[in-house]
């Protein structure tokens, strides 16, 4: 039974540090959103990804070097069909887990009722991880990289093809 | 008849096998083809167990390489999205520095 509750602990223990940020609050806009992405890799998918990446391909040489050290990759997306669809106070149960004193923040825009911020996970003085946040006001647009140290990181996926 | 002629007619006469020999003599052979039976269908079992792990472990790596895939695709269009964003964030900056560093070139 002690082995259990200490499994058990571990387990919660090493979801919690997987996530640097909870990102249920967003949950809400799904439902109002016209079109949503959302994505969970943690750090068994990110393996299972980086073993069937090729170098040949330049796209997946890019993705294979920024994911070096990576531990967890969570991505939301939502569109909007018009604006005004949600306000920017909406996003505070996501911008009020930033106030905790391991995030530092790296960049911060308001502009026209859009915002745009990139802040940095720090564990021991050292980054540990990035969270990118754009509220437009037609899309949504929330990125936790655990294990992304470098803002170059994020930086260098800009070189690959976006969607088609 | 010298001698050795009679020793040799004592040598080559015929003589009577003992009782049951060849009772003995095919049991023996039973035991033999038992035996070998045997072999065979451990054998066959051996064969039978190396096919089925080489069977899971093929089949295991098929499945590792389909989730790897999936896997692949997820991360690949996580990090394209990421990677326009981070365009479009790159280009709106680059504008409020042209704005604020020449503004009267950028109004």
């Amino acid at each position: 039974m002690r082995k259990f509750a200490i499994l058990f602990f571990m387990l919660v223990a090493s979801t919690v540090s997987a996530q640097q940020l909870d990102l249920k609050s967003l949950d809400k806009f799904a439902d109002i959103a016209k079109s949503k992405t959302e994505i969970n890799m943690d750090e068994s998918t990110i393996k299972s990804a980086t073993s069937a990446l090729s170098e040949k391909k330049v796209d997946e040489a890019i993705a294979k070097k920024t994911i070096e050290g990576v531990k967890g990759f969570y991505l939301r997306v939502y569109e909007f069909g018009q604006k005004g669809a949600y306000k920017l106070e909406d996003l505070k149960p996501l911008f009020d887990q930033l106030k905790e004193p391991n995030w530092k923040p790296i960049l911060r825009n308001k502009e026209n009722d859009e915002q745009t911020e990139i802040w940095m996970h720090m564990r021991n003085g050292e980054p540990d991880g990035m969270v990118l946040i754009s509220a437009e006001s037609r899309e949504i647009v929330v990125i936790n990289g655990v294990g992304v140290t470098r803002l170059d990181d994020l930086t260098a996926l800009g070189k690959m093809d976006p969607l088609k | 008849m010298s001698q050795f002629e009679r020793d040799l007619r004592e040598s080559l006469r015929r003589r009577e096998p003992p009782a049951g020999f060849a009772e003995k003599v095919l049991a023996r052979t039973r035991e033999v083809r038992a035996h070998r039976t045997i072999s065979w269908r451990w054998l066959g079992a051996a064969a039978s167990v190396v096919l089925m792990i080489g069977a899971t472990l093929f089949i295991q790596e098929k499945q590792r390489q389909a989730e790897g895939e999936k896997a692949k695709e997820q991360l690949m269009v996580a990090f394209r999205i990421t990677g326009a964003k981070v365009r479009d964030i790159q280009a709106r900056f680059d504008a409020i520095q042209k704005r604020v560093v020449y503004p009267q070139l950028n109004p």
